[in-house]
């Protein structure tokens, strides 16, 4: 990954000036699509709180002069007169920076949501795309740690303040140095000459800004170095955290095969290369705070030293050189709030700029156009013509050249071994990929020309590995599609769940598990009741299982069959099971093996044919002779 | 007891966490370590005073009347000491910062150890969990929140007071009536900080429950297998609905917060405004009367805004102490939770041989449950017999077998083995007896065959990992992975590492449990997601993997009665009928009638066949 990303680095020369603000300033402008407020109060907030330093600094001076002239009318007065100004300005920026809080939370979180809302718009094989999921997460994780979106927008603040803090110094000192001097005697009189502290201060001022930007180079440098040779080292540290010491999963294995130690040393490996990564870093964080306040020392002496001269030569009044110092004081800081910010702008611009990527990124197929035709009588004809499919970036071939009809209403069984392709076969069916050649169709047009979404609204999958949601049960039963109480009863009726929802607590609004609300836990058998009620309550003309019952009890395996004929009552359903008893109740048996349908028949025929059907079926109903 | 004591409100002082984070930091880190935190205080009280001070000292040079020179020696020198303070507060800042991070992240061992030398039984509770969860968040919530913050807390604490001491008698030398002025101020202006950041907490509290879920759903709606379920059930719109009402209802609280602060800060505003007003005037009047010159004036003038920004401070760190408080209770309280094993206990003696285990009238209660799980069991399992434990979903299988390896101890009654109770034994002997196939498959990211040899890749044993690995029937899948053995398991730790589909790490569960090659061979629902061939593979292999051990079989199939010895058979914790499939078949009881249930299917076929014939 990280080499991908460098390799990006060294051709778009990312980091530089144009590539950082351009990455930027397309963020600064979805932030302000967000909230239109967001950009304008920020700059206010900066505009007054410049306002209120340097109109101190003004007042300021002329007190100080007032008091040394022994003018103390006047130096009320101007006493007033700041005061009123520090409470005006503190007072208008506290109602400006009220809602701050509330912003910053806000473009902090929607960021994951605009992640995902881009990731729920691709289609699923985009998303299956490690590569993909790598951007995602990327950007993620490191947004995580670095602040992402919201410290983005208070770099651009600060260097936005930095610039008009520069800006209003340098005129204010450039003035200061255009002072004359009235005692001008010896070295110290040419010295506050004009020409010559203009010429001092462009001195002081190139040699700083030289300085400090080597040494912000040296050490970017020297971050970046370490930082490269440091990626993986704190996911690992995540994953032993999260999978190993926060799972009570692993907590039994590591206990009864006694790995106590071996988790620990691996644990301390990961644990010591971060220290010392942290270690370096922060090194060399003391350094270049070190150097810079060294740089900046320089600048600080000489400046006030110019000042001095000027108050002693009499260019300027103690006051003014009171205002001065003040100047020069903001003018160093925001020469290294400048550089420092643009510097967390190029390290925020490298995963911000995956994530912009990611935005960007197009979904591999078409969605489709053609409606699809709404049937009452469920007449929907699905066949498979020369399917082959193999997973993108893998060449083995998963399906080989299927050819199947669904026969409407029918009850379909699909049988094979671990790995033979059921679940691939659905996962074409319901369009999740796309056939590698070949086509699916439906009533004889090819899937792909249909409007995804309304062909997906003709499945009704129970996935082996399908979730449920922490949030009430009705909603895990509509999930994207409209409230309406009755069918949903009738759906929990069908998936013979009513009786689980009925001892809930609240019913159909109890939430489930303890992730949002304190709601219930449910048992394997009554999620697998939920998650068919809600592949019924969709009303689809074709219903899937894929190994419902692999985690049930044979009383709640029992039930499901008992159950089936009512659930799929005028659906075409098909059932994929390592139960081979579940065929029984279907009326058509497809038999995969390597990606092949190998057979297919009624129970009765493929057993008598004596092949892989017949195969798999003693293997299991031997047992339970007699 | 434990329950109780941590009703009695708080279970440490704030004396007592104190002691314990600088203790800690002591012993991990040194006396350097609290040197460069000594050090950082002196220089955040200096640094301050010397700032505070600049235009004053300035310009009591420049108005000194001196020669041209000596002034400006003057203004260079005062300004090189309070670059060379601002230098070294900085670097002590900095390594004050590093020292406080390394702690906590040393303190991570600690954690770490904890996890793994506590007793399973406390850890597994939802209790333990609970309070497991509450700790991490003591060690990583960043550097805000928890152990590093709360000793970065006190620091503050202490460099605020020393500043508003220093201030304090600045001013109380020159007047005692501006110094209460001050204090009374100041005072107020923090209590309506502290009280907007009160009332912050409160709403913050409440934030982070929508925080809580707004982080759940951002997990659970980007997880791999939550894509189909998406895309089929059209839930993006769903999430984005909720995702959009927990944001709306973060910001308005936030805004909530953001009113309080703004009105503390107004308040504060206005106060400190009616303070200068008395300041300045009192100032410019000392001045009028010449009691006051103008370094003076701009030196107390400096004193005076500073003062309120130390008093500020100290608010501000003794609110982030109680907020850290409950961190630090929660972290202590789980690193002293559960068992530790205690020493002196006995090795097994027969290591390595068949047992018998015996279990007389045992009873086992999850904590917080109003009935027993298991109720008065009493079974002996004899050297080498091959037993079968059926029955439905929440009978209690998973529960009996987590007591016999010792992984729980009974609520009542006792478990013997070899006729010796089993707590004399040292606990990591026990489970050495013992290999286990837990029902959830689990397989850590480490490479292939450290998940199966659970050591490090030097005490491997090549020839054994091999053989069981094919004895389970995953070799031939093995053969085919990039780095043979080496691979590593999903992605996590190696970025080449491969995921395995959910029959062939079934089929690994099993191999780590053959490889060990324990008396004892304990498989919890091993062909959930195994094919008929490979199931009946696996059957037919059984005798051969647990040849002379003792084995306990879990399923829901109940085909796989067939090869054990014994049934069996619990229902709602206890065993509701015992004995081989002929005679429960027999007895026509419960047992019979859930084998009919799932036989049904395949019988009926038989008799058709036969009729057919």
């Amino acid at each position: 990954m990280h080499k991908r990303l460098k390799g990006k680095r060294d051709g778009e020369r990312a980091g530089s000036l144009s590539a950082v603000h351009r990455i930027g300033f397309e963020l600064l402008k979805k932030i302000h699509s967000v909230d239109s407020a967001i950009i304008p109060l920020h700059l206010l907030e900066i505009c007054l709180s410049l306002a209120e330093i340097y109109g101190g600094l003004f007042l300021t001076a002329e007190l100080i002069d007032a008091l040394l002239g022994a003018s103390f009318e006047r130096a009320a007065r101007l006493a007033g007169g700041l005061l009123l100004l520090n409470l005006c300005f503190g007072v208008a920026i506290h109602l400006v920076k009220r809602r701050f809080r509330g912003m910053k939370n806000k473009i902090w979180l929607i960021f994951y949501i605009w992640l995902r809302e881009k990731a729920f718009s691709l289609d699923y094989e985009t998303m299956e795309d490690p590569k993909v999921a790598e951007k995602i997460l990327f950007s993620e994780r490191t947004s995580d740690m670095y602040g992402g979106l919201g410290v983005l927008l208070y770099q651009y603040c600060n260097i936005f303040r930095s610039i008009l803090h520069v800006l209003l110094s340098i005129s204010m000192v450039v003035y200061l140095c255009l002072s004359k001097p009235v005692r001008a005697e010896g070295i110290l009189g040419v010295l506050a000459s004009p020409l010559a502290s203009l010429l001092l201060f462009a001195a002081v001022l190139v040699g700083m800004a030289v300085l400090s930007f080597r040494v912000f180079c040296r050490f970017a440098q020297k971050q970046k170095e370490i930082f490269d040779a440091h990626t993986g080292v704190e996911n690992k540290l995540g994953y032993f955290l999260m999978q190993i010491y926060g799972n009570p999963k692993a907590a039994k294995i590591i206990r009864i095969y006694g790995m106590e130690e071996m988790v620990l040393e691996n644990t301390r490996i990961n644990q010591e290369k971060s220290m010392a990564y942290f270690r370096r870093m922060c090194e060399i964080e003391r350094q270049e705070g070190d150097a810079n306040k060294l740089v900046s020392s320089f600048f600080t002496v000489a400046s006030y030293l110019l000042a001095a001269a000027k108050v002693v030569t009499g260019a300027v009044t103690v006051g003014a050189f009171t205002r001065y110092a003040g100047a020069l004081n903001q003018f160093g800081n925001a020469c290294f709030t400048i550089i420092s910010s643009h510097g967390e702008l190029r390290k925020i611009s490298t995963y911000m700029g995956d994530f912009l990527e990611f935005l960007h990124t197009e979904s591999i197929h078409e969605k489709g156009s053609i409606p699809v035709e709404k049937r009452d009588d469920g007449e929907y004809e699905l066949a498979f013509e020369n399917v082959s499919f193999h997973y993108p970036g893998k060449e083995e071939l998963v399906l080989k050249d299927v050819n199947c009809k669904l026969r409407i209403r029918g009850k379909l069984a699909v049988v094979g071994r671990n790995g033979a392709g059921k679940t691939t076969f659905i996962k074409l069916l319901c369009r999740l990929y796309e056939p590698t050649q070949g086509r699916i169709t439906l009533n004889g047009i090819d899937i792909r020309k249909y409007d995804e979404e309304e062909y997906r609204r003709l499945f009704g999958v129970v996935f082996q590995d399908f979730k449920l949601f922490a949030f009430p049960v009705w909603e895990n039963i509509t999930a994207g599609f409209e409230r309406r109480d009755e069918r949903i009863r009738e759906a929990l009726r069908q998936a013979d769940a009513e009786a689980t929802v009925a001892k809930m607590p609240q019913g159909l609004d109890t939430f489930l598990y303890k992730n949002v609300e304190d709601g219930v836990e449910i048992s394997g058998g009554e999620a697998q009741k939920l998650a068919l009620a809600r592949a019924l309550y969709k009303d689809a003309p074709v219903v899937i299982l894929d190994e419902p019952t692999a985690a049930l009890d044979p009383k709640a395996e029992a039930e499901i069959y008992a159950h089936f004929n009512k659930m799929v009552e005028g659906r075409t359903s098909i059932y994929i099971s390592h139960r081979m008893s579940s065929c029984r109740f279907c009326d058509d048996i497809i038999v995969f093996e390597d990606g092949r349908i190998v057979e297919r028949g009624s129970h009765e025929a493929l057993f008598a044919a004596g092949g892989s059907y017949a195969r798999m079926w003693n293997a299991q109903a031997r047992y339970y002779e007699g | 007891m434990r329950e109780r004591s941590k009703k009695e409100k708080k279970r440490y002082s704030i004396w007592d966490n104190c002691r314990y984070t600088f203790d800690h930091l002591r012993k991990k880190k040194g006396m350097g370590a609290l040197a460069a935190c000594g050090g950082d205080v002196v220089m955040s009280v200096l640094l301050p005073f010397l700032e505070a001070a600049l235009a004053g000292a300035v310009s009591a040079a420049l108005v000194s009347g001196k020669k041209p020179e000596w002034i400006l020696a003057l203004v260079v020198g005062y300004v090189i000491l309070l670059q060379g303070a601002r230098l070294g507060q900085g670097h002590l800042r900095q390594l004050r910062i590093e020292v406080l991070f390394m702690f906590r992240a040393s303190m991570m061992d600690d954690y770490y150890e904890k996890i793994l030398r506590m007793d399973g039984q406390s850890l597994e509770s939802a209790k333990g969990q609970k309070k497991r969860a509450a700790a991490e968040r003591n060690l990583y919530s960043g550097n805000e929140q928890g152990i590093e913050a709360y000793a970065a807390n006190y620091l503050e604490l202490f460099f605020n007071l020393g500043g508003l001491i220093l201030y304090g008698v600045i001013v109380g030398r020159s007047s005692l009536a501006l110094l209460g002025l001050l204090l009374v101020q100041s005072g107020l202006s923090s209590c309506f900080q502290f009280m907007a950041g009160k009332n912050a907490y409160k709403t913050s509290e409440a934030a982070n429950k929508y925080w809580r879920d707004f982080q759940y759903l951002r997990r659970e709606s980007i997880l791999p297998e939550s894509g189909k379920d998406l895309r089929i059930y059209r839930m993006d719109q769903w999430f984005l609905r909720r995702f959009f009402e927990w944001l709306d209802k973060i910001e308005k609280l936030c805004d909530k917060e953001g009113t309080g602060f703004m009105l503390a800060g107004i308040l504060e505003k206005l106060l400190s405004f009616g303070r200068n007003v008395l300041v300045y005037g009192y100032l410019i009047l000392e001045m009028i009367q010449g009691n006051l010159t103008l370094p003076a004036f701009l030196l107390y003038v400096g004193i005076v805004s500073g003062f309120e920004a130390w008093m500020n401070g100290l608010f501000e760190g003794m609110q982030k102490i109680f907020e850290n408080e409950k961190l630090m209770d929660d972290y202590r309280d789980f690193m002293e939770f559960g068992v530790v094993e205690e020493e002196g206990k006995l090795p097994v003696e027969r290591a390595g041989l068949s047992h018998e285990i015996r279990l007389e009238n045992v009873c086992f209660r999850y904590e917080g449950n109003d009935r027993d799980t298991l109720h008065n069991i009493n079974l002996t399992i004899k050297p080498g017999e091959r037993l079968a434990l059926v029955g439905l979903n929440g009978a209690g299988k998973t529960t009996l077998i987590k007591l016999l390896c010792g992984l729980f101890r009974p609520t009542a009654g006792n478990i013997y083995l070899d006729g010796e109770k089993l707590q004399t034994f040292s606990q990591k002997e026990v489970f050495r007896e013992f290999s286990v196939v837990f029902q959830e498959i689990f397989a850590f990211s480490f490479p292939l065959g450290a998940n199966v040899c659970c050591c490090e890749e030097r005490d491997e044993d090549e020839r054994r990992l091999r053989g069981s690995l094919e004895k389970a029937g995953v070799w031939e899948k093995v053969k085919t992975l990039p780095k043979g053995v080496r691979t590593a398991m999903n992605k996590d730790l190696d970025e080449e590492g491969v995921s395995l589909s959910g029959g062939e790490l079934q089929k690994l569960m099993l191999a780590r449990a053959l490889y060990k090659d324990a008396p004892v061979v304990i498989l919890d629902e091993p062909t959930a997601a195994l094919d008929p061939i490979a199931e009946s593979e696996m059957y037919g292999k059984y005798d051969e993997m647990i040849r002379g051990k003792t084995g306990i079989f879990i399923s829901h199939r109940l085909s796989s009665t067939r090869f054990c010895d014994r049934i069996l058979f619990m229902e709602k914790g206890r065993i509701a009928e015992e004995g081989s499939h002929q005679e429960l078949m027999e007895r026509k009881g419960a047992y019979a009638e859930l084998f009919h249930l799932q036989a049904r299917y395949y019988q009926q076929k038989r008799q058709e066949e036969e009729s057919y014939a």
